[in-house]
Formats: structure tokens, C-alpha cells, sequence
């Protein structure tokens, strides 16, 4: 049989596959148009949406309402300034006075102190009695205060000499203030 | 050499125009496609890009209005009056500059509360030019005064007790008690207002109850403000230039 005697034509075979893969490439053309016209849209919308304006709008308004009260401003800031500064001023500096309160709040009748010094820290000083009883109740009292470690520590005993001509004992001490 | 060239160059022309009118169909979807893909890189990704910035600025816009209205909300229920005295006995507590009416105020008033008198005193005034003076390891700036004092112990020890309820703020360095004369070292407090940058984009950091506190017992700290019974501050300045006073026992110490 001769092979070139064939009815049906190879070429619309081939003609209908690529018309097939036509069809194919414009659907998808098609496809992608319509998402991209959609996503596109969607995007725009979004961003159409955001109420970024009117929020800037509002900010305005209301810091043109606070332009009002700068004043009202100015002075809470100050305030809260000098606050600050007296609170770090008060936290930091150094209060004997609740100390020697203390302390001459214990001396024993007829005990004057005569001297007190004090400086960074270190308090110095002198008592005097006729009686050598009051004395050793002072001292009772201060080597009390110095186990209990809150008014003084490090406490020494300096010195304690008689006056002959006013019968007094004087008694001198150290110790370092908390 | 130049009429094959030629011929090539026709085939070639030709090849062309016969692929061009084979695939013609196809130029319009594939040129759509890639059209889609330009927008898609140069358009779409973009603006989603830039819809996730905006929605970001929103978000910081919105938190920024947020602390506007507060702050807004905050600044209109401030009492102005109670707001310019708690200013007031604030800075009478820590001036702004070097206040010697202030000062001596503040020694004569402690003196005449508790009886005890002003002798001899000194300042140590520091710079004149305006820049700050720290005495030792004080963060803020003083002025130093040696001041000599006469009164038992007990007295001394309540005008250590009045002078720091007293405006301006103080800080005693150094107690020496002889006799019946005493010496007594103190700095008084001063601090330069800072300079105002109004933002109100900032918020407000509302006083806690402890500044609230601090506030009220500088309220009740004694100062010129409530001292009509003291001797005027020109008398006190006057007194102060002549660097001397005696320790009688009247309760003016100047």
C-alpha cells in the first residue's frame, strides 16, 4: 500500500494542538490580567482606607488645643524639675540632727555636754559630771547605742579626767554618726 | 562575497517574517503576561509595600494622638493656681540662682524660732559670673556660709532641726559646739532652671504620690513667704554686708 495515500491530514492534528496552546496562553493572559486588575484594586482600596489623614487631622486639632496650655505646661514642667532636684538634694545630704537628738535625749540628769563637734561623718564629744555615776550611765548609753549599730558605731572613749577645782569628770568620745 | 551576504541576510529577513506571522497569535496574551508581571513587580509589590508602611505610620500616628489626648486630657484638669504655688514654694525651696535674701531668711527665722543668736558669719559665694558652684561631692550647686551661733547644745541641735524645714534647702557640713558658742558650716542649695523644649508630642510624666508628698511638705517648710514677722530683707542684706553681728540674745540675729 502506498504510505502517501492518508485521509486524515497530519497537519490539522498539529494545527489543533497549537490552536489548543493558543487558547491555553490567552486564558492564562487572561488569568493573569484579572488578578493583577484585582490585586491592584485591592491594594488601592487599602491604601485608600487607612484613615491616616483624619488621624493627622485629629493631631492637629489637638495639639493646636495644647498650643493653649503651654503655659499650664511649662510650669508642671518645672515643677516636676524642682521636685526632682529637692528629692536627690534631701536623699543625699546629711541629716545628724535625728542623731544628736538621740543622744541628748539619753543624757542622764545632771551630765551636760560641754563640746560637740561634728564633721564628714565623726562626732566628737565632751560631757562632764560631778557624779561618776551619771557619767558611766552616759557611757552605758552610748556603748548601747554602738552594739545596736543605728545612731553611732566605731565608738572610743577618749578620755576621762577629774577637775579638782570644779569637782567635775569630764569625758570625751568619738564615734562615727550613721 | 557581497550578493551572498545579501541572500543570507533576506533568508534570514524572511525566517523572521515567517516565525513572526506563525507565532502572531501568540504576541498578544505572552505580551499581556508579561505586562502582568511588570505591574505585578513595579506596581502591585510597591503599593503593598507601601500599604504595610502606612499601616505601620498609622499605628505611630494613632499612638502618638494617643499621647497628645492624654496629655491634652491631662494639661486641662491641672489646677493653674494650685500649679503656680506648688511652682512658688518649690523654688523658694530651690531657687533658680544664688538667693542671699533667701538664705538669710532662712538663718534668721531658724534663729528666732529657737532663741538661739547670730554672731560673725561668712559666705563663700563661688563664681560671680553665673557658672555653678559644687561644694565637695555635691551634684548641685551652694553657696558655703560659716555662720557662729551662741545657745546651749540642745538650741543648736533644734536650729539644725528648723533651718532644714526651711526654704531655701540646706545641708549642715559641720557642727562645733564650745561652751555656750557654737560654729556651724552650710550650704544652701540653688539650681538654674532648665531650659523649656515644649514637645507635646512627649508624654507628660505625671508626679508620683511620693513627689506629691514632697510637694506638700515643701509647702509647710518655713520661708520669706510666711515670715511677715521677720526683719525685712534689706534690713537682713544690710546686715549681711557688714560680714558682722553680735551675739546678744535679741531674736533678730541681724
Amino acid at each position: 500500500m502506498n504510505n502517501n495515500i492518508n485521509l486524515i491530514s497530519n497537519q490539522n492534528v498539529g494545527l489543533e494542538k497549537e490552536l489548543r496552546r493558543l487558547k491555553q496562553v490567552r486564558i492564562t493572559s487572561i488569568i493573569c490580567l484579572v488578578v493583577v486588575s484585582l490585586m491592584s484594586i485591592l491594594i488601592f482600596v487599602l491604601n485608600l482606607t487607612l484613615p491616616l489623614d483624619s488621624v493627622k487631622k485629629d493631631q492637629n486639632t489637638t495639639a493646636a488645643n495644647i498650643a493653649l496650655l503651654h503655659q499650664k505646661l511649662i510650669t508642671y514642667n518645672l515643677i516636676t524639675d524642682r521636685v526632682r532636684n529637692i528629692s536627690g538634694i534631701i536623699s543625699q545630704r546629711e541629716d545628724y540632727t535625728t542623731q544628736l537628738s538621740q543622744i541628748l535625749g539619753k543624757l542622764p540628769a545632771g551630765v551636760s555636754m560641754d563640746g560637740l563637734q561634728i564633721d564628714t561623718g565623726k562626732i566628737t564629744f565632751s560631757v562632764s559630771s560631778t557624779s561618776l555615776v551619771s557619767i558611766n550611765q552616759f557611757i552605758d548609753t552610748m556603748v548601747s547605742f554602738n552594739s545596736q549599730g543605728k545612731i553611732i558605731n566605731n565608738l572610743v572613749m577618749q578620755g576621762l579626767s577629774l577637775d579638782t577645782s570644779s569637782g567635775k569628770y569630764d569625758l570625751n568620745m568619738q564615734a562615727g554618726i550613721l | 562575497m557581497e550578493v551572498d551576504s545579501k541572500k543570507k541576510f533576506n533568508l534570514e529577513f524572511n525566517n523572521l517574517l515567517i516565525l513572526y506571522r506563525h507565532y502572531k497569535d501568540y504576541s498578544l496574551p505572552l505580551g499581556v503576561i508579561l505586562a502582568c508581571i511588570l505591574v505585578i513587580f513595579w506596581v502591585v509589590i510597591p503599593q503593598f509595600q507601601q500599604y504595610l508602611n502606612s499601616q505601620q505610620e498609622l499605628k505611630t500616628q494613632m499612638q502618638k494622638l494617643e499621647v497628645l489626648k492624654t496629655n491634652y486630657n491631662f494639661l486641662s484638669n491641672l489646677d493653674s493656681a494650685q500649679s503656680s504655688a506648688n511652682l512658688t514654694s518649690l523654688t523658694l525651696a530651690l531657687p533658680s540662682g544664688k538667693d542671699f535674701a533667701g538664705m538669710m531668711d532662712a538663718v534668721s527665722f531658724a534663729s528666732a524660732k529657737t532663741g538661739v543668736s547670730v554672731g560673725d558669719f561668712q559666705f563663700a559665694l563661688g563664681s560671680l559670673s553665673g557658672a555653678d558652684s559644687t561644694q565637695g561631692t555635691s551634684a548641685y550647686p551652694s553657696i558655703k556660709i560659716d555662720i557662729n551661733l551662741a545657745g546651749d547644745t540642745q538650741s543648736i541641735v533644734k536650729f539644725a532641726q528648723e533651718l532644714y524645714k526651711t526654704a531655701p534647702a540646706s545641708e549642715i557640713t559641720s557642727i562645733k559646739v564650745n561652751g555656750g558658742s557654737s560654729s556651724m558650716t552650710i550650704l544652701f542649695y540653688y539650681k538654674p532652671f532648665i531650659s523649656q523644649n515644649v514637645d507635646d508630642s512627649q508624654p507628660i510624666t505625671i508626679l508620683s504620690s511620693q513627689d506629691q508628698a514632697l510637694i506638700k511638705n515643701v509647702a509647710s517648710w518655713n520661708s520669706s513667704a510666711n515670715q511677715s514677722q521677720l526683719p525685712s530683707i534689706s534690713s537682713l542684706l544690710s546686715g549681711a554686708s557688714s560680714q558682722a553681728g553680735s551675739l546678744g540674745s535679741n531674736s533678730s540675729p541681724f
